[in-house]
């Protein structure tokens, strides 16, 4: 049983090599060109139109953007958990080599659990509040393997000690309004890791927690995801989360992935204006836990009707007449593995012109003048500005 | 619950059967003008005098009210004019009669309600959906004493399937010739309850369904029947538990035109009776009796919440 796998040491090794080539070869997870619209009266919700991403087996990928840029819909789509009707879905998902969005109800509930899970947001309202804990985690244990109730019950209190909860056999028995929102959360993740599942979607698992147990959480995924090798998609708005603790980084704007790279290569050259934008918006440790991203000036569009041409232009201090005409394709960039969607990216010579060119033209308003002054600052270095925000500590903050 | 508030709910309990007994007993004051002479209009001085001491009317009106009280207390009910028959021994005839009518109509009723709730609730928006709903609302539009009528008529009178008129005493007890007198009642007042507890359990249901914790059962990979009997039901279930536990007591002696009508010997049917033949005494006994009823099984409603849902013991305890 893939709980009994042997423990892996968890000192800290850089995220891009702390594992040795699978010799199993192929993606776990091959996500082509999905799209995800939702009917409603106003008419075509594009939540997620057109993302494509490979994850390997072990690695984890972040997922990052402002809130309502789809990825809670992506992260459902990819998993299959979004109902049937009123959704209208396209594109493969390829788990394991097999396309798993066509399957019926009862193979895709298969998965669940076994191969994927999930740790919500919130985990005030994920955990039922009339069942007892021990209850809420043997009941998949039971279900999906072929075990005795008294082994479910020891597997339950060990998963419980292993995601760090003091006197499991005691929680065993209480009620999640008898525990703490962090301590919840583990439970939600003791949960999500019990039947040993080969992918891990944590969304925004860490938003609705207190600042000072949000660093523990985020350890604690890291830590299971090292010791299972489990494939980890960590989806957050919050740029600083990611940082250290993920090998792969797409950035997603109005259901669009806009740029993609290792964690370290998106850390020194970014170069979507909006991936920048993000960056200089890394909450600081002392916000309050909830406040929701509002630096980048501007709001996400409308995804019924998006602007013509690039989604970015209406906040975009780059921008140019072309970008309100042609969208931008998803191009490579010089380092492996990075891919953006612009056409003045930032550090580049075209995206620092452009740039001079809107300074020049005062024509932009005093908010976005000071976005300009932002984008001009050297990337990754210290950020001034409005928000005096830490150093973003682009690795190894683990 | 702790014990510190189960002692606290059971001293409120106390008041309230205090407060509604006291209210009962208040009834025969009602009667306008002196009781003893629109009881027995027509009885001897010696019989008024009698009847007088016999209602304590001599003494001041709360002890008249405790021995009363006392006296229903011990078991003693009073006693018919008529015929000087005690109220008791009656009571222990038609009391049982209205208990299993009641409990026959909420368990008719629940066996239609709840796996249906459900399956809308699941459905919901579906055509099997819109038609329960529609029929449940036409069911509910119709009063149950029409229904009793047109079971009595057709079922009862002209296709002579079921027996409509039990004047048979004591009240048949083989399970057959039980069954035979009870099923038309038990139709008659469960067929609007299924409409309303379909109605109630649906909606919180539906409301359940869109809970978060219900996509974390989902993601875990049980099938649907488990989600919804395991996670959904039970927190869905509180409102349907009020108003059943509200019916129970309604039923008890509030089925007066459904017993009439199909002469079943119940409470309700006694209560018809001593309105009929002024029997105040017997009356004012069994509507106390009800209103201890009513507020008993709220009682146990009340305690049944903190069962179902672990957060009301926990509130209650920190209140
Ligand atoms: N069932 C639905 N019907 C219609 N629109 C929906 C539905 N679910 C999501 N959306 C829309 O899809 C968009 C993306 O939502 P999503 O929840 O994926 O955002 P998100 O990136 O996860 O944001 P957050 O950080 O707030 O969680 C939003 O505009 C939302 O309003
Ligand atoms: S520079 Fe143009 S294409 Fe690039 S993000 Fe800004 S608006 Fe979009
Ligand atoms: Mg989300």
């Amino acid at each position: 049983m893939s709980l009994l796998r042997r423990r892996r040491s968890t000192e800290f090794i850089p995220a891009a090599d702390r594992y040795p080539v699978e010799p199993l070869a192929g993606a776990l997870l091959e996500v082509t060109d999905i799209r995800t619209h939702f009917e409603t009266s106003r008419g075509l919700v594009r939540a997620v139109d057109g993302v494509s991403f490979s994850l390997e087996r072990g690695k984890t990928l972040g997922i990052v953007g402002e809130s309502g840029s789809g990825k809670s819909v992506l992260s459902r789509s990819v998993m299959g958990l979004l109902p049937k009707n009123g959704v209208v879905r396209s594109g493969s998902i390829r788990f394991e080599g097999r396309d798993t969005s066509q399957l019926a109800p009862d193979d895709q509930r298969k998965l669940w659990g076994t191969q994927m899970s999930m740790v919500f947001q919130d985990p005030m309202t994920s955990l039922n509040p009339v069942m007892k804990i021990g209850n809420q985690i043997t009941e998949p244990l039971l279900y999906h393997l072929d075990i005795s109730k008294s082994f479910a019950r020891e597997t339950a209190v060990s998963l419980l000690s292993s995601v760090g909860i003091p006197e499991p056999e005691r929680r065993m028995k209480q009620y999640p309004h008898e525990m703490s929102g962090g301590m919840r959360q583990r439970v939600m993740i003791a949960i999500a890791i019990a039947c040993g599942p080969k992918l891990l979607f944590a969304d925004e698992p860490t938003t609705a927690l207190d600042v000072t147990v949000q660093a523990q959480i985020l350890d604690l995924l890291q830590a299971q995801q090292r010791e299972r090798f489990m494939a980890m998609i960590l989806v957050t708005h919050d740029l600083g989360v990611v940082a250290g603790r993920t090998d792969e980084i797409a950035v997603m704007y109005a259901g669009k992935i806009v740029e993609k790279a290792p964690t370290r290569t998106l850390f020194s050259q970014m170069r979507m204006p909006y991936t920048e934008a993000l960056m200089h918006s890394i909450p600081k440790l002392s916000n309050p836990s909830h406040t929701r991203l509002n630096v980048i000036p501007g709001r996400p569009p409308d995804l019924v009707s998006p602007p013509k041409g690039c989604n970015f232009s209406p906040r975009c201090p780059y921008v140019q007449d072309k970008c309100r005409k042609e969208e931008p394709p998803l191009v490579r960039a010089e380092a492996a593995g990075h891919e953006y969607a612009c056409w003045f990216p930032a550090g580049t010579p075209q995206g620092r012109a452009a740039l001079e060119r809107n300074v020049v033209a005062g024509a932009m308003s005093g908010v976005t003048a000071e976005t300009v002054r932002v984008g001009t600052t050297p990337i990754g270095g210290g950020i001034k500005s409005g928000t005096t925000t830490t150093a973003p500590s682009t690795e190894g903050s683990t | 619950m702790s014990l510190h508030t189960f002692a606290q709910k059971v001293l409120q309990l106390v008041v309230v059967l205090l407060v509604v007994t006291f209210f009962s007993f208040c009834l025969i004051k009602l009667i306008p003008g002196d009781p003893v002479s629109k009881i027995i209009p027509f009885g001897t001085n010696l019989q008024k005098a009698q009847l007088r001491r016999d209602l304590g009317l001599d003494t001041s009106f709360i002890s008249q009210y405790l021995t009363w009280l006392r006296d229903i207390l011990t078991g003693d009910f009073g006693r018919y004019y008529n015929n000087n028959a005690s109220v008791s021994s009656q009571l222990t005839k038609s009391l049982p009669v209205s208990l299993e009518l009641m409990v026959y109509a909420q368990v008719f009723a629940m066996l239609f309600a709840i796996p249906l709730g459900i399956l809308t609730a699941y459905r919901s928006g579906s055509k099997f959906d819109g038609a329960t709903n529609t029929i449940a609302f036409g069911l509910l539009a119709l009063p149950n004493f029409v229904l009793a009528i047109i079971l009595a008529v057709y079922v009862g009178a002209k296709w002579k399937l079921l027996p409509t008129q039990s004047t048979l005493d004591p009240f048949p007890l083989s399970p057959i010739d039980n069954w035979r007198y009870m099923l038309m009642p038990t139709i008659a007042l469960a067929v609007g309850q299924i409409a309303v507890y379909l109605r109630l359990l649906r909606s919180d249901m539906i409301a359940t369904l869109q809970e978060d914790f219900i996509t974390t059962a989902k993601a875990k990979g049980i099938p649907n029947r488990k989600i919804l009997l395991k996670h959904a039901l039970r927190p869905s279930s509180l409102t349907l538990l009020t108003v059943a536990g509200l019916n129970v007591g309604a039923l008890i002696g509030g089925a007066v035109v459904i017993e009439v009508i199909f002469g079943l010997p119940g409470l309700g049917y006694r209560i018809y009776q001593a309105i009929l033949a002024r029997e105040y005494v017997a009356l004012q006994s069994y509507v106390a009796l009800i209103a201890i009823a009513y507020v008993l099984v709220n009682f146990a409603v009340d305690v049944l919440y903190s069962v179902l849902d672990p957060r009301i013991r926990h509130v209650r305890a920190a209140a």
